[in-house]
């Protein structure tokens, strides 16, 4: 226990001798959650044109409500579809001045399937929204009555994420740091060093990378708006344990992968595509099967799972969720530790 | 030398062995250290020096064979070994972020020691290296002398019989050599029992008991200096360094040394580096007589010469005669 407690408390002081990484570290997690948090939320004030002359529909009022489109009104239907074709807006709804007919013809570039599905987005809140002020027979229901929006969403699943490349790059400052400058070894000559370290590298990663975490979160989420929950408890305990597993792992990573440059490189790569297979930007329900199987696999779908129900209140399977996260810390813990005993001297 | 068929031995190798696939890095040692000794082995770069001592301190296991420091089998006994030693590596294992005192007080804790003894020998440590005045800088900004002190503090804090040095001088200037040179004596004096790899000759002159030398994985050569020098061919005493001028290797040179060959059965080594000409003589007797022949053939064939020295063989001819498998049996 006095070795655990050694190495933590070195850890510690050496991590509070680095201002400029810690510094970095949150600036990294803000940045994550603000920039990849708006993009993936959606646009707002996207230029959209409207054609209605007669102002037959109140579409221009509608659409303005909704923050996502900015109306550019035109009464030159010619010039509408020139400034569509040099993309100084992203569609032009064609109101047709046939009072008999009353149908709307939107028109877009075509070229970009994603603006598309944004402006197909924006409209359908606008209908299902407006349906009964606009007196037509589209309406829309959801089985929970959640209270968020997609950027809350976006931003749990974020965390999850979070979780991730903060105990990775906790892992890689902390240990193949200190396999590089080879004080690993004065550890691993004491009694029990081995053992000592692996549970102190693992806990202090996670100390560390949660504290990064939470603090991010905390200035974050009132400046740009999106929600903690009110699990307060059950978002700290979500988060601790999605590092800890995700340390666990990077520690596997670092034995294997032994130098910082290659470790940083395959856990980057690596993030990237957790991130998308794992449900984090797009739900796992809506992936294709033998992807939705992957994730199913991966650790992060779980702590993504967890850190979602918490923050948002949606149903989550937290025994499953838990157990399976302990579980990969575990095995990864043996494994990391069979590789350690294994590799002593290369490291 | 101490005694060695009483003591026992502070470290002990039998058969050791490493191979990294085809490759034989260490191949059958047999190593006995005894209590209070200093020993050095030396060894070209990549001839087993550092394979071996990662096997002794636990951190390669061996293909085969055991060794025993402490008399705790190294194999069976890893955990209880490791209280029993300490490691000063080429490397320098210190926390650059803390001061030397933090660095000695994360060791303390590390093995566990009681805070008022670890306090003690803390402050007896740092004195003993010098750096009481520096405690609380950062061990960043010592200089390279006193980050190989911290170093060696560092693996003494707890207060091990064993102490395995890999080159623990290299790379640093020579006034702070012998400020380790003291260190590594003040603690033979203290009865640790040290193994020290080194390529500085001079280093393990001065300070081994015994001396090892290793060559492809296997201890070629092992005793105390006076006694490696009985077993060298032809221990010489002259060293002729010529004037810039005139290139060791020229072809006045070559002539002028068949002349002298004539007259001794002499073993001739040129120098091209230090344009310096070494001469072996094959027998010790008769030395004043050689002397004055090789004096008088400079003078006589018009060689200038910068420097004529004779003396008692060093280490350096003996480690060159020893790589050349010049050793006799």
């Amino acid at each position: 226990m006095h070795a655990i407690l050694a190495i933590m408390y070195k850890d510690i002081l050496q991590w509070t001798r680095r201002p400029l990484y810690f510094g970095a570290s949150v600036m990294l997690a803000i940045l994550i959650l603000v920039c990849v948090g708006n993009t993936i939320s959606g646009a707002n004030d996207m230029p959209f044109g409207l054609y209605d002359p007669a102002g037959i529909s109140e579409l221009s009022k509608h659409l303005t409500d909704t923050k996502r489109f900015r109306v550019r009104i035109y009464d030159d239907l010619e010039k509408a579809k020139g400034d569509l074709a040099r993309e100084k807006i992203v569609a032009l709804a064609n109101v047709s001045q046939d009072p008999l007919e009353d149908s709307v013809q939107i028109l877009s570039g075509g070229n970009n399937p994603l603006i598309d599905d944004q402006i197909a987005m924006g409209l359908l809140a606008v209908l299902t929204q407006r349906a009964k002020e606009l007196n037509i027979p589209l309406h829309s229901a959801a089985l929970f009555q959640v209270n968020f929006g997609l950027r809350d969403y976006i931003t749990s699943g974020l965390v999850a994420y979070l979780c991730y490349v903060l105990a990775s790059m906790n892992v890689g400052f902390s240990w193949i740091y200190e396999w590089m400058e080879r004080t690993y070894r004065q550890i691993v000559f004491a009694p029990g060093g081995l053992n000592a370290a692996i549970v102190a590298k693992t806990l202090t990663v996670t100390l560390e990378a949660s504290l990064v975490l939470w603090l991010a979160l905390g200035i974050t989420a009132p400046i740009v708006g999106f929600t903690l929950g009110g699990n307060f408890f059950g978002l700290l305990g979500a988060t601790v344990l999605s590092v800890f597993t995700f340390a666990c792992i990077g520690l596997c990573f670092a034995c294997v992968l032994k130098t910082i440059r290659i470790y940083t490189m395959t856990v980057s790569i690596l993030g990237v595509a957790l991130m998308f297979v794992s449900g984090i930007i797009t739900p796992v329900k809506a992936m294709p099967g033998w992807e939705q199987k992957l994730a199913m696999l991966l650790p992060m779908y779980y702590a993504a799972d967890i850190t979602k129900g918490v923050m948002l209140g949606i149903p989550a399977d937290y025994s499953r969720d838990i157990l399976i996260l302990i579980s990969w810390s575990v095995v990864s813990l043996l494994l990391a530790r069979f590789l350690l005993i294994r590799s002593k001297a290369s490291i | 030398m101490l005694s060695s068929d009483k003591a026992q031995a502070s470290v002990s190798a039998r058969n050791l062995t490493k191979r990294f696939g085809q490759r034989l890095s260490v191949d059958n040692l047999n190593l006995n250290i005894y209590p209070g000794e200093l020993y050095a082995l030396l060894g070209d770069n990549g001839a087993g020096k550092t394979t071996t001592i990662s096997m002794l301190t636990t951190l390669l296991p061996p293909s085969s064979g055991e060794f025993f420091i402490c008399g705790f089998n190294g194999l069976t006994e890893a955990e209880k070994i490791k209280g029993c030693f300490g490691v000063v590596s080429q490397d320098l294992a210190l926390y650059n972020e803390l001061t030397p005192y933090e660095n000695l007080r994360f060791l303390s804790d590390l093995y566990g020691l009681p805070k008022k003894v670890g306090e003690e020998r803390i402050e007896k440590l740092l004195r003993r290296a010098g750096l009481v005045d520096r405690l609380n800088d950062r061990t960043e900004n010592l200089s390279g002398g006193m980050m190989r002190r911290l170093a060696i503090a560092c693996a003494m804090i707890n207060e091990p019989k064993v102490l395995f040095m890999d080159e623990p001088t290299v790379g640093l200037d020579p006034a702070a050599r012998r400020l380790i040179w003291a260190t590594l004596k003040e603690l033979k004096g203290a009865g640790v029992t040290i193994l020290l790899t080194t390529h500085y000759l001079e280093e393990a002159e001065l300070l081994a008991d015994r001396i090892g030398i290793i060559r492809a994985g296997q201890l070629t050569v092992e005793g105390t200096v006076p006694e490696l020098a009985k077993r060298i061919r032809g221990m010489r005493g002259i060293s002729i360094r010529l004037v810039q001028e005139l290139a060791v290797d020229s072809e006045q040179i070559a002539s002028a040394i068949d002349l002298l060959r004539a007259k001794f059965d002499l073993e001739v080594r040129l120098d091209t580096l230090r344009n310096t000409i070494y001469l072996t003589q094959l027998a010790q007797d008769n030395v004043e007589t050689y002397h004055k022949e090789v004096f008088d053939w400079l003078y006589h064939e018009n060689i200038p010469f910068l420097r004529f020295a004779t003396g008692e063989p060093n280490l350096e001819e003996v480690f060159l005669a020893v790589s050349k498998d010049e050793v006799a049996s």
